[in-house]
């Protein structure tokens, strides 16, 4: 509790405030920490493979290391700095993050591998620095270097991927609007603020726009089979392309609507009309708040998909509105799968025969 | 070029790496910022050899020799990762400012490193004792870097591209 109470005023120091209202600090801090980490790890791999004989084999070992050493703390430093201040702007959320945990418990892994080199091989080289590798222990320190940091590479990345843990999401949201931008999904987003009943709720905003839109753009562009044969209806006349370019917009719109923090999955009351395969509103309201940069990353995609419809409305060209309203259909389906009626068997066997996006 | 993203997006190997994209994009973006530590140490030791901030124990030529192989077996792993990436989320790469301007940097990059080594093992004489002197060849050793830098800032904003996304060569919403 304290901890938590801790991290918390961690994200309410004017510094972390400041980063999080502006739009550039982040990505920029964000960047210099890869900066950063791509010389601790290109430095320490240069020593790494002198130790296992592989590389620099010929150059003595204490010249190179105290060389390289001065750059690596450097870097380090930087590293550690830029990670302090992106993990201050939204502290609790990164605390309960397993991915960040296990990315601070391979950082020190990696200090004691260090120490353990220092205090073996380290003490003795004079005695080996011109042989082709280090003796045993400190090729062992070597390779385990090497994998510890590829590792925290990796669960570094990973951190923008997962959701946030159990605890992040009972504590109370963060005063942030933070997740507005991150359209990317690239970070873990902070819980979104409570529902707003004055809102329209995702169901309402579906029903009242995105499926009449979806619906007269799927229609737009369909093979029809009757007893003149099979013809391919597709927008002709300035008006039936203008009328696609209505329903396009409405779909690239309806992504800021539908990812605004506090917007409520259903109205009260609401029910399935088909429990068997669908998720009920509170379960539908429980995954967008714990999975809100998922949900985000999924509009997105609807967004992107339209957006391309336009430039296909622009140039007349049937074939790529067909592609981007195959692309929209496909966003449709994958996030409606995955939030809506993920129980429906059938529907993921269809989705993963048309070649659809299931997760 | 957003006709050829949608359709790149629906291509077998997209759909493959997009159906198992909880696990297979971070693991090649990890795999992506390895690289980047390998090209970015290399091409450390290289500019810093030739600046003659570092390394002097060792000749230009041996430089190149040690770290020249591993530049280029970087940017090869960058270009196969960066590559499965393109396919993985065409729309979200091809479309951006960031992705492209990022493509030019990656471009001047290899044009310097395959320069440099070019001339290091046609001339390696010269570059002991003459090139590292001159000032034009210091500048190209410090742009080297700043370049590295510029690739993994623009890297990196290809996720943010809103932020400067209206420069982006997407239709106007």
């Amino acid at each position: 509790m304290e901890i938590s109470a801790w991290l918390q005023s961690l994200e309410e120091t004017g510094l972390a405030r400041g980063i999080r209202d502006s739009l550039y600090i982040f990505p920029m801090l964000e960047a210099l920490h890869v900066m950063a980490l791509s010389v601790v790890f290109g430095t320490i791999m240069i020593v790494d493979l002198r130790l296992l004989g592989v590389a620099s084999i010929q150059r003595p070992f204490a010249r190179m290391s105290s060389e390289l050493l001065a750059i690596t703390w450097g870097a380090f430093a930087v590293a550690a700095l830029t990670g302090t201040l992106l993990f201050m702007t939204n502290a609790r959320v990164y605390a309960d993050n397993t991915s960040f945990r296990l990315k601070m418990v391979l950082v020190v892994l990696a200090g004691i591998n260090m120490a353990l080199f220092h205090s073996t091989a380290g003490r003795t080289v004079g005695r080996w620095e011109r042989d082709r590798a280090a003796p045993g222990i400190g090729r062992v320190t070597a390779t385990l270097s090497l994998t510890l940091w590829i590792a925290v590479i990796f669960a570094g990345r990973v951190i923008g991927f997962t959701t946030t843990g159990a605890q992040a999401r009972q504590a109370a949201p963060p005063a942030s609007n933070f997740d507005d931008f991150l359209t990317g999904g690239a970070t873990p987003s902070a819980d979104p603020p409570a529902p707003d009943p004055s809102k329209m709720s995702i169901r309402t905003i579906m029903a009242a726009m995105v499926d009449p839109s979806g619906d007269f753009l799927f229609a737009s562009m369909a093979d029809v089979s009757d007893e003149k044969g099979i013809t391919h209806k597709a927008p002709t006349t300035a008006q039936d392309w203008e009328a696609v370019r209505h329903h396009l917009q409405v779909l690239i719109d309806a992504e800021q609507l539908l990812t605004q923090p506090g917007r409520r999955a259903a109205e009260p009351g609401d029910r399935s009309s088909n429990p068997a395969v669908e998720n009920e509103p509170e379960e539908v309201q429980r995954l967008l708040d714990s999975e809100h940069s998922d949900f985000v990353r999924r509009a997105a995609r609807l967004r992107d998909a339209a957006t391309l419809g336009l430039q296909a409305v622009a140039a007349h060209d049937k074939a790529a509105l067909f592609a981007a309203i195959t692309a929209i259909d496909k966003a449709c389906e994958s996030c409606h799968l995955h939030y809506w009626y993920p129980n429906d068997q059938r529907a993921h066997q269809a989705a993963h025969e048309e070649g659809g996006i299931i997760e | 070029m957003n006709d050829f993203a949608v359709w790149l997006s629906t291509t077998p190997p997209s759909v493959f790496i997009q159906a198992h994209e909880v696990w297979m994009i971070p693991l090649i973006q990890s795999l992506h910022i390895v690289g980047i530590g390998i090209a970015v140490g290399s091409a450390l030791m290289l500019a810093l050899r030739v600046l003659e901030w570092l390394g002097t124990d060792q000749s230009v030529r041996a430089t190149q020799l040690r770290f020249g192989p591993w530049l280029t077996g970087a940017l090869c792993l960058l270009l196969a990762s960066g590559g499965l990436l393109v396919i993985a989320e065409p729309v979200r790469e091809l479309i951006t400012i960031s992705f492209w301007m990022k493509m030019l940097c990656v471009a001047l990059l290899t044009a310097l490193a395959i320069a440099f080594q070019v001339s290091v093992a046609r001339e390696a004489q010269q570059w002991e004792q003459v090139l590292v002197k001159r000032p034009s060849v210091r500048l190209a050793a410090l742009l080297v870097l700043v370049v590295l830098g510029c690739i993994i800032l623009l890297g990196r904003l290809i996720a943010y591209d809103h932020i400067w996304g209206h420069l982006s060569p997407a239709p106007k919403a």
